[in-house]
């Protein structure tokens, strides 16, 4: 089948990239993108003309989830399976899937046009659930909108082109207006919203500019777009429709040429006229930054990190500059020498944020200590915790602060090469960090010399191939290497022995980016901030089942009930608040009792959980707690690499119990079993992927026992385990066909205005009829 | 170079050197599974983990350096705990039987499956050996036996079950080997620790035959004492028996060395005074019991008889030597009953026929009926580290069951050597090794998490893999997943 193989194009991308052994991913990754999956013929020919193994091709090729060793639809639907969209019903939405298509899990469709998969995070948590078909995401699907989702990308985004954008006039503007180009936002429409902007502004001929900003953060009202008028209170429109965009540019711009103005006004009330489609623009979506919920959104919050955040544009290095930016760098090259910068560091207190908490200072000292001619640093991109964006959103809005807060760690370790080691599953944060690579070349900030410091460094971008383990240095490192991304006993630590046996710093992005502003402001005012052992800020994803998710920066020490209650709004849809999970895979559960925790490394160690890289999930009284355990041990049991006995078999044997409880088939002895089995995976396995694992599950025991006994007996409290719950329809239904109509498995039937009934054989217990019955005729049991 | 102590004894180890290095310097064992020397280590199998006095920390021998001051405890509670844990858990996915059903359920443990292969390849004297060697009275049971074994025989779910009872018959051949030596397989009959002590024997029925045989074997000088003028005990009784075979079985253990004292009354005192140690072998025993006497029951199955005898016969060896009674039993990891797409999956290593009755010489249609056989036993019963080990430290392949046991897989069937997945724990020591050999194909990890699999790369034979290296993998291989398909280890 693959006599007719390209071969020339394989020996062009591998000519292209490199002939050595570590090039073997970056080699596998333009391979798959040509072939759109791995060709074996191609793989031999990559063996055969580069240094690359057979057998490190296959272990390489099959231990990562990007690759595919078979051939794919025409497109990719990509069912998200993060926290937030476990706990808004992913599962019943993938299941919609497959079933539109007919189709079982990881196939494709007869028509060899799409293929299905379920995928760890799309980091797009607050329009959960979500799902991606090629790069459109499409968020808050129901099980019974997955075919007009469909049909509408068939239709619709299949054969969009994207536009690119206007080159901007010189000259003097009338304002300006900010979009929302963080990935939440894109995913949200904002593309689309830019499209309207711009048809709307040439129709009236202004002179506005389209300002692209990173994320708000306020990832529940996406898309958001701001109208800001010199000498004017700026305006924030938000959950904003591509038709409400002439209304808003009417309102806030007048055309220079009054006959357009009419003319333009005509149009729009002709086209109010004739179509549908034209909507006033709902004033419930004009959202005034003063206004009290926003207030509160922002109100605690301490843009550390994520400073100037909905001001700044993403790829505007000048703009980065005048705010600011860089000067860190001169005031560090200018002022310091390595000792003091360290020094510097440690006084502020500036812990890793990449979950273990270690403190930064200490990590730089080691590395700059330890002997080599060749240093390297890394930045740890590969934020993989299902629930959690923290990383993407600030290599997305902020590539030059995290660009910044590198260059001034390597002077600070003397490294001269470092890699930014980046999700493939994060593109936008791809380009702008190449972007802004670029950028900073140009500007002599990056290369030979910088600034006649006699400091050099150059920078790469690494595409991860999609390992949750590879979050973990040593297998990062592995990756790197061109190994399959297995973990190695440390010490030594990559300080020591990292990237190609040279000494090594690895952080990750949020580290990275608050060592700017720690030397613009001082270690003191850093350390000012927080608690006695955490000091600063922690970027938190805010999802669940709050009134308002997004991404927040908080200082330390702030407690998980302001978080929920003045953040987040408090619990959505007059529900009970249940229980926080933070720290995702690797954390735990905090029940609604311990609310009073405050945000902490050593305070949540404490309760059982740790700060992990952010997430920050809230659950309510309808969320089942033993199914939430099963939902981080099925994710870091597939995500195990496999190379301890502990994490391999342990999560495994764990993983079994869970399953048979959340089915209703548990046996007395299995929370004890569980237990026995957490600790040995916990105490005994090599990294700290199978060491953190057993957390979720031994935390919702210790807090939430009760509802493992109940699943032992059969019950399941919440209502959540589908084993152990069946749907049915009561007299009080009216026969409105709702729910029937609604239903993706035509489990529903009934004559008209009669009392409807549903097969429980047929039932994949969605949940959509109970959501969509205007008597609440549908009851589960 | 740093100085720590292990189980409180000091050693001074180069720079570099792990804590296992340092535990080998003074004699400590560490069992490791995935560790070879020579390679860097993996820290796969984390049984070699040991506390870390100061931290209290659990910590894989193999990979921790050893540090100046360190106090490390190898033997505590903790560590024990911890291994057990280990090898329960690589025990909850090992797909494979140490042993084959059929010599499991025979009471005496014959090696069935050694057996048939050497008649298989028409080895008649080394078959006989076996048979002889484990049964003490082969050609006895091969009369009367009800055959246990062959209810237990996997081939009877393809078709019918070996003939396993008739293939233990030992003619002609079996004379010849009082002496003499058959390769790869030697008999017992040398000088060992035993050489020197006299031991006696009370009762000629089967226990007591068995025995003799096998205190025979572990190199005593036995003598035999039954009150009755004819060896034989009560299978002189035996209704289908034909009586010269037993008098063949007798004369021939005559021959290997036992003396019988046939006919007068026994005096218990005599036998007392003259001999190291007694093996009581009789139906009933009444009467005064002797504290450091050794029973072997006759019952009336006489390959429980046989079972018996062999039993009391090694409690008396390590009594004499002064070595405490063995109350471990083998490990034996099992796996149950096939699944039809499994016996299929053995079936390819073995010949198609149906079962044979024999009636006439073995010689003739032994190998035929053999090479029916699926071999469903491990290849590396003896050398296999995770079964020495789970029987170390009294492992328990029940305390993690697994929802659904792994498939039976056997790679490699027209090859030297065989692979069996099933039976892998993925030490990661093959694919070090073909690497380091320079493999053109060599082996590679495919796969991830508990669903990592060994395999050669593109979906090759296996022997196109292991071109140069598979002596040394099969060697180095710590359980039965790589092994030589005519291979197997001589149990004794």
């Amino acid at each position: 089948m693959n006599t007719d193989l390209d071969i020339l194009e394989v020996d062009r991308i591998v000519g292209e990239i490199g002939r050595d052994a570590s090039s073997v991913i970056p080699i596998l990754q333009a391979v798959q993108k040509a072939f759109k999956y791995l060709p074996e013929a191609a793989l031999r020919r990559v063996c055969e003309i580069s240094d690359v193994t057979p057998a490190q091709i296959e272990g390489v090729s099959s231990f990562f989830s990007q690759f595919r060793r078979a051939p794919v639809g025409k497109h990719m639907i990509s069912v998200c399976d993060g926290t937030a969209c476990h706990v808004k019903g992913s599962v019943a939405v993938y299941g919609s899937v497959l079933n539109s298509l007919g189709i079982k899990e990881g196939d494709t469709d007869t028509d060899g046009l799409f293929t299905v998969q379920k995928v760890a995070c799309l980091g797009c948590c607050t329009l959960a659930p979500a799902v991606q078909i090629d790069g459109v995401t499409y968020g808050h699907v129901r099980t019974d909108t997955v075919s007009d989702m469909i049909t509408d990308f068939l239709e619709n985004e299949a054969n969009r082109t994207p536009r690119s954008f206007q080159a901007m006039e010189d000259g003097i503007t009338m304002g300006e207006v900010r979009i929302g180009l963080g990935s939440c936002c894109v995913a949200g429409g904002s593309a689309k919203i830019r499209d309207a902007l711009e048809d709307s502004l040439a129709a009236l001929d202004c002179k506005v500019d389209i300002k692209p900003v990173g994320c708000v953060g306020m990832c529940h009202r996406t898309p958001l777009v701001e109208v800001v008028i010199p000498g004017e209170e700026p305006v924030l429109y938000a959950k904003v429709n591509p038709e409400d965009i002439p209304e808003i540019i009417e309102r806030h711009f007048r055309a220079e040429n009054p006959f357009i103005k009419i003319r333009a006004t005509a149009e729009s009330w002709l086209k109010k006229l004739y179509t549908d489609e034209a909507r006033d623009v709902p004033e419930r979506y004009s959202i005034n930054v003063r206004d009290e919920a926003v207030a509160d959104f922002l109100g605690c919050q301490q843009h550390i990190a994520t400073e100037h955040c909905g001001v700044l544009n993403p790829s505007d290095m000048e703009e980065y500059k005048r705010l600011g930016g860089f000067k860190a760098i001169k005031e560090v090259f200018l002022t310091c020498n390595p000792e003091r910068l360290i020094s510097e560091i440690g006084k502020s207190g500036l812990r890793g944020r990449g979950g273990g908490g270690f403190p930064a200072a200490q990590k730089w000292e080691a590395v700059r200590k330890a002997p080599g001619e060749k240093k390297y640093i890394i930045l740890n991109g590969d934020e993989g915790d299902p629930g959690a964006f923290m990383d993407r959103m600030i290599m997305e809005s902020y590539p030059y602060r995290v660009i910044e807060g590198m260059i001034i760690a390597s002077f600070a370790v003397g490294a001269t090469e470092g890699v930014l080691y980046v999700r493939s599953e994060y593109p936008l944060a791809l380009k702008r960090v190449r972007k802004a690579i670029a950028d900073c070349e140009k500007a002599g900030l990056l290369g030979e010399d910088i600034f006649g410091s006699k400091h050099s460094l150059s920078l790469n971008v690494f595409e991860g191939a999609g390992a949750f383990v590879c979050g973990e240095e040593s297998a990062l490192i592995a990756s790197l290497e061109g190994r399959r991304g297995m973990p190695n006993y440390r010490p030594p630590f990559p300080s020591e022995k990292g990237l190609h046996g040279c000494p090594t710093l690895v952080n990750n992005a949020e580290t990275y980016s608050l060592v700017p502003w720690i030397i613009r402001n001082g270690a003191e005012a850093f350390a000012g901030l927080g608690t006695a052992q955490s000091k600063g800020t922690k970027v938190f994803s805010l999802a669940g089942k709050i009134e308002r998710g997004g991404l927040i920066e908080v200082p330390m020490g702030i407690t998980i009930n302001e978080v929920v209650e003045q953040i987040g709004g408090g619990i959505s849809g007059g529900r009970t608040f249940k229980a926080v999970q933070i720290g995702g895979p690797s954390g735990g559960c905090i029940p609604a009792s311990l609310g009073d925790t405050p945000v902490d490394f050593e305070a949540l160690k404490d309760v059982g959980a740790m700060m992990g890289s952010g997430g920050f999930v809230v659950l309510d009284d309808s969320d089942c707690m033993v199914e939430m355990a099963h939902y981080f041990l099925s994710f870091t049991q597939s995500e195990s690499c496999g190379k301890c006995t502990p994490c391999r078999v342990g999560t495994k044997r764990m993983l079994e119990v869970l399953t048979r409880l959340c089915n209703g088939q548990g046996r007395p002895g299995d929370i004890e079993r569980l237990e026995q089995l957490a600790r040995t995976v916990k105490g005994q396995s090599l990294c700290g992927l199978g060491k953190t694992a057993p957390n979720p599950i031994l935390t919702t025991i210790q807090y939430f026992r009760d509802e493992f006994e109940a699943h032992i007996e059969g019950r399941c409290p919440a209502g959540k385990c589908q084993k152990m719950i069946a749907y049915s329809i009561n007299d009080d239904c009216i026969g409105c066909a709702k729910c029937a109509v609604g239903c993706p498995v035509e489990a529903i039937s009934g004559e008209p205005y009669s009392v409807f009934e549903i097969d429980p054989e047929l039932c994949v217990r969605c949940d959509n009829c109970r959501q969509v019955c205007p008597v609440d005729a549908v009851v589960v049991e | 170079m740093p100085e720590l102590r292990i189980n409180g004894l000091s050693a001074r180890v180069d720079d570099g050197a792990t804590v296992l290095d340092a535990a080998e310097l003074v004699f400590v064992e560490i069992p490791t599974l995935c560790h070879l020397k020579g390679c860097e280590p993996e820290t796969s199998c984390m049984l070699c983990v040991v506390k870390d006095v100061a931290t209290g920390q659990l910590i894989p021998a193999c990979s921790a350096k050893a540090i100046g001051g360190m106090e490390i405890d190898t033997e505590c509670d903790e560590v024990q705990a911890a291994r057990r844990d280990i090898l329960n858990l690589l025990l909850s996915e090992h797909v494979g039987d140490c042993e084959a059903p059929c010599t499991r359920i025979c009471p005496a443990h014959l090696d069935i499956p050694r057996m048939l292969r050497e008649l298989e390849r028409g080895h008649m004297d080394s078959a006989a050996w076996i048979a002889k060697r484990d049964l003490a009275i082969p050609s006895v049971l091969s009369h009367i036996c009800p055959a246990p074994c062959e209810k237990g025989c996997r081939r009877a779910q393809v078709d019918q079950a070996i003939t396993i009872r008739e293939l233990h018959r030992t003619e002609g051949s079996v004379r010849e080997f009082g002496n003499s030596r058959i390769p790869g397989l030697t008999p017992m009959v040398t000088p060992m620790e035993g050489a020197g002590k006299k031991v006696a024997v009370i009762g000629s029925g089967p226990a007591g035959l068995s025995s003799a045989w096998k205190l025979c074997q572990l190199g005593y000088a036995c003598t035999v004492f039954d009150e009755a003028t004819q060896a034989g005990g009560t299978l002189r009784d035996h209704k289908t028996l034909p009586m010269d075979v037993l008098d063949t079985e007798v004369e021939w253990l005559a021959g290997a060395g036992i003396e019988f004292e046939l006919g007068p009354a026994i005096s218990l005192h005599m036998v007392s005074d003259k001999f190291d140690g007694v093996v009581f072998a009789e139906t009933e025993f009444s009467g005064t019991h002797f504290a450091d006497a050794f029973y072997a029951e006759e019952h009336k199955l006489a390959v429980k008889a046989v079972a018996n005898g062999k039993a009391a016969a090694t409690a008396l060896d390590r009594f004499l030597k002064g070595e405490p009674p063995d109350a471990a039993e083998r490990f034996d990891s099992k796996i149950g009953k096939l699944r039809e797409s499994e016996v299929r999956e053995l079936c390819k290593n073995s010949s198609a026929g149906s079962r044979q009755v024999i009636t006439q010489s073995i010689s003739n249609f032994g190998g035929t009926e053999a090479a029916r056989c699926l071999h469903c036993d491990c290849r590396k019963p003896l050398s296999c580290k995770l079964r020495k080990y789970s029987e170390q430290f009294g492992a328990d392949q029940q305390e993690f069951p697994a929802d659904e046991r792994g498939h039976v897989r056997l790679i490699g069937h027209n090859e030297a050597v065989v692979f069996e997945p099933g039976k892998c724990i993925k030490c990661g020591l093959c694919v070090k090794i073909t690497k380091r050999a320079d493999e053109e194909l060599g082996l590679a990890f495919t796969g991830r998490g508990f669903n990592t699999q060994v395999a050669v790369p593109f979906g090759e034979n296996l022997q196109d893999g292991l071109k140069q290296a598979a002596r040394e993998c099969v060697d180095a291989c710590p359980t039965g997943a790589f092994a030589f398909k005519e291979g197997g280890e001589i149990k004794n």
